[in-house]
């Protein structure tokens, strides 16, 4: 390329004799430092064992949890105690709740106000 | 020998293949190093480090450039790790250049008038190291393009910009200095 800039003035440099030798000498410092390699734990070896584990670990659970829960249900059962509206509720409010769907009119049937306030407070 | 012989041997591991490549390329890395560092004993670590590296390094290396590319390419990340390492982005100042020439022509070489080599040392000094290293492999190694690009891990487009600003750069430097002198 013509317009390249001319280096050829410029002293190339030659590397120092006795760079190579400490090449060589690191590189054997090197070698010496590297433990053997039985001694050195293979974590890379792990990589296919922890999925192949975790996922015996979750067939397992799949197979063992649903004993697990219907034991749970057998011992814990829950009475539920229903309470008859007829018990607690005020007249008023049970007129309200039983004409509810039974007038022809188009208006909404709404408790008054008062009533119902009264009824939840008591509950 | 045959390139892919050398590389072969190279990752087989033994210190003959190693050596070969010593005295091919020794000399090419350490003036890249020094055209990067400016700074001859830094130039010489860089080296080694290099050479010492390229026995582990050569098990990744597929052979898809040259092994002087790969090689190039070693050298500008050692060269660019270890001037953030010193914080020396910064180019040296101008009474160090005088320095560098002293150690790269020897002392008594320096004390001739060599105006032309002072004043492109300078010139180049002008440049940040990642540009003058391009522009000695592209203008003194004779490296492609393609190389370069690859070396640096920029597109060919980015590296031929970049040299063509280094070059007017450096003239202009040049230019402005012969007139004053």
């Amino acid at each position: 390329m013509a317009d390249k800039i001319n280096f050829s003035k410029l002293e190339r440099l030659t590397p120092r004799e006795d760079s190579w030798t400490k090449v060589c000498e690191r590189l054997d410092a090197e070698a010496l430092a590297v433990p053997a390699k039985g001694n050195i734990i293979n974590i890379k070896a792990w990589y296919s064992a922890i999925p192949l584990a975790a996922s015996l670990v979750l067939v397992c659970l799949t197979a063992i949890l649903p004993h697990i829960t219907d034991k749970v249900e057998n011992t814990e059962t829950v009475s539920t105690e229903y309470v008859s509206i007829n018990n607690s509720a005020p007249s008023e409010v049970l007129s309200w709740y039983s004409s509810l769907g039974n007038s022809t009119s188009d208006e909404f049937e709404t408790l008054e106000e008062t009533v119902g306030f009264s009824y939840l407070i008591k509950e | 020998m045959d390139e892919k012989v050398i590389l072969q041997r190279l990752k087989e591991g033994p210190r003959e293949a190693l050596a070969l490549l010593w005295q091919e390329h020794g000399g090419h890395v350490l003036n890249l190093a020094f055209r990067m560092l400016k700074n001859r004993n830094d130039a010489e670590d860089i080296l080694m480090d290099v050479f010492v590296q390229v026995p582990k390094a050569v098990q990744g290396f597929r052979g898809d450039s040259s092994i002087s590319t790969w090689l190039y390419r070693l050298t500008v990340n050692a060269c660019l790790m270890k001037l953030r390492a010193q914080k020396r982005h910064r180019e040296l100042e101008d009474e160090k250049v005088d320095t560098i020439i002293e150690e790269a022509l020897g002392k008594n070489e320096a004390q001739e008038p060599h105006f032309d080599t002072e004043l492109l040392e300078k010139g180049l000094a002008q440049l940040p190291a990642q540009t003058r290293s391009m522009l000695w492999l592209k203008d003194a190694e004779d490296l492609d393009v393609n190389d370069l690009a690859e070396i640096y891990g920029m597109p060919e487009g980015t590296v031929k910009a970049r040299l063509s600003r280094a070059r007017h750069l450096v003239r202009d430097y040049l230019k402005e200095r012969m007139n004053h002198g």
